[in-house]
Parts: C-alpha cells; sequence; structure tokens
C-alpha cells in the first residue's frame, strides 16, 4: 500500500482504538508533535462524518421508493388518507 | 459525534432492508401520520419525520444496540423526539420513561459544508461512495464487501476501501482550504 494510504490506515487504526497499547502511545507523542498528522485525523473524521451522512441520504432514497411504492397500494393508502382527513 | 467504527452487527449481507423497512411503514405510518395531523402538521411532515426515525432506528439496529421497547414502539418514540426538535416545543407532547431515554444522534442533520460535500459526492462518486457504505454505515465485513463488489481478495477490496477514504478527505481538505482562503479574503 502507498504511503499516503498506509497513513490512512493507521489513523484509522488510532481512532477505532484497533492499535495495539505501544504503536497507540507511539502513535499519540506523534499527535503532539506533528501539526500535519492533527490536521490529516481531523480531515479524517470529518471524511467518517460525511459518508455517515452519504449513507443516510441514500437511505432517504430507498424510503422515498418504498413511499411512492406504497401510495400505490390502494386499501393501505386509503387507510392514511381517511387517518389524515379524520384528525 | 458518533464514530463510524464496526461493533456487533445486526445488519448482515442477506439482510432484506426493503423488506425491513415497508414492515415497519405498514404497521408505524398509520400512527405517525395521526400523530403529526394532531400536532398540526402536515402528510409531508409525517413522511419527513418518519424517515428520520427509520433511518435513526437502522443505525441502531446495524450496530446492534439492545432495545427496551419494540420496534414499532421505539420508532415511534424517536418520531416524538424528531417532532419536538422540529417544532422546537415540548410542552404539549409526552414521553413516556421509556421514549425518554432513546438518544438520538447529535450530528443527524447536515451543515451546509457537509451537504454540500455529500451533494457533490452523489453526482460524481457513487461508486467509492457505495463501497465505503457498506463498510463504515452498514457495517459489513471486509471479505463480504469482496464478494458483493467482486475483489479478488480481502486485501485488494481494503486497497481500494482506502483510496476511495482518501477521496473524501481531499475533498473535506480542499474545502477547508477553499473556506480559509474565503476567510483570508474577507
Amino acid at each position: 500500500m502507498r504511503t499516503s494510504l498506509s497513513r490512512l490506515e493507521s489513523i484509522e487504526r488510532f481512532v477505532s482504538r484497533t492499535m495495539p497499547a505501544e504503536e497507540s502511545v507511539l502513535f499519540s507523542a506523534n499527535l503532539l508533535l506533528d501539526k500535519t498528522l492533527v490536521i490529516d485525523l481531523q480531515h479524517q473524521h470529518e471524511a467518517y462524518a460525511i459518508i455517515t451522512m452519504y449513507s443516510r441520504q441514500a437511505l432517504k432514497t430507498e424510503l422515498n421508493q418504498i413511499h411512492n411504492g406504497l401510495r400505490n397500494d390502494k386499501t393501505f393508502w386509503d387507510r392514511i388518507l381517511t387517518i389524515y382527513e379524520k384528525e | 459525534m458518533e464514530t463510524a467504527f464496526k461493533e456487533v452487527p445486526e445488519i448482515s449481507v442477506e439482510f432484506d432492508r426493503q423488506k425491513f423497512f415497508t414492515g415497519l411503514y405498514r404497521k408505524v405510518f398509520p400512527s405517525v401520520v395521526q400523530f403529526v395531523r394532531r400536532q398540526g402538521g402536515t402528510l409531508d411532515d409525517a413522511k419527513d419525520v418518519f424517515h428520520d426515525a427509520l433511518i435513526i432506528f437502522y443505525e441502531k439496529k446495524v450496530v446492534g444496540l439492545a432495545l427496551h421497547l419494540t420496534d414499532e414502539a421505539y420508532v415511534f418514540g424517536i418520531v416524538k423526539h424528531r417532532w419536538i426538535k422540529r417544532v422546537k416545543e415540548s410542552q404539549q407532547i409526552i414521553l413516556s420513561e421509556e421514549e425518554s431515554a432513546i438518544t438520538l444522534p447529535e450530528d443527524f442533520d447536515a451543515t451546509p459544508k457537509t451537504q454540500s460535500i455529500v451533494s457533490f459526492l452523489r453526482s460524481a462518486g457513487e461508486k467509492c461512495m457505495t463501497l465505503l457504505q457498506a463498510f463504515y454505515y452498514e457495517k459489513l465485513d471486509m471479505e463480504s464487501i469482496r464478494k458483493t463488489f467482486g475483489f479478488s481478495s480481502v486485501r485488494s477490496a481494503t486497497v481500494q476501501k482506502y483510496k476511495c477514504l482518501e477521496k473524501v478527505r481531499d475533498l473535506v481538505k480542499n474545502k477547508s482550504m477553499n473556506y480559509e482562503d474565503f476567510i483570508k479574503q474577507a
């Protein structure tokens, strides 16, 4: 794996706490010395947040498809409209 | 912010998500419509808040969180929480003790910066994002990902995963740089 990917892998093992204790101590020490590592760590955290947000929006697309499918189920949708109009 | 790392997965590669969501839709959505209507909301409001609740519930299922209510009651509890957040007033909505114990992710709603990157990725990086979603969001193991995406080995799937993660990280980095440049110029 090329160096930049190995760095991503190391950061991931550190934040997911799958790094062996000795390596983790060394990584923590490097965080104090290497400002670029701190910035990379921060960006990687943001990347994970982006993946989560992307995934949620992908699920919303799936849910909209299910919703539209159920609108074609007359019995179910009539029940929904009855509830909505009754309230 | 909740991190996206693997715990005990309850959702496997064979899991039929559409069936799962459709089942909950049929069982819970009528009650959600009734609740939202009584609160003065529309059918679209009911749909939005229900979709949010299903996604939050799904995330809890993925990490195998033990739930103290039935699936239906839990989803309805999340709906109430999301509605309270939406209308910013809770005095008219009564939460049971079990519903009060439900926690929601603090980072559920996208920030403008996150949203702009996500919108870009939805149009430009679907293949990579599907792989990243499978690992970090669906919590599938690398062997399942190798099979699903047709990689020759777990190693090559892992390398591809990091290449994709690097793309997202670089986008975040570039967005930060642009933002800093913008601040400097202001």
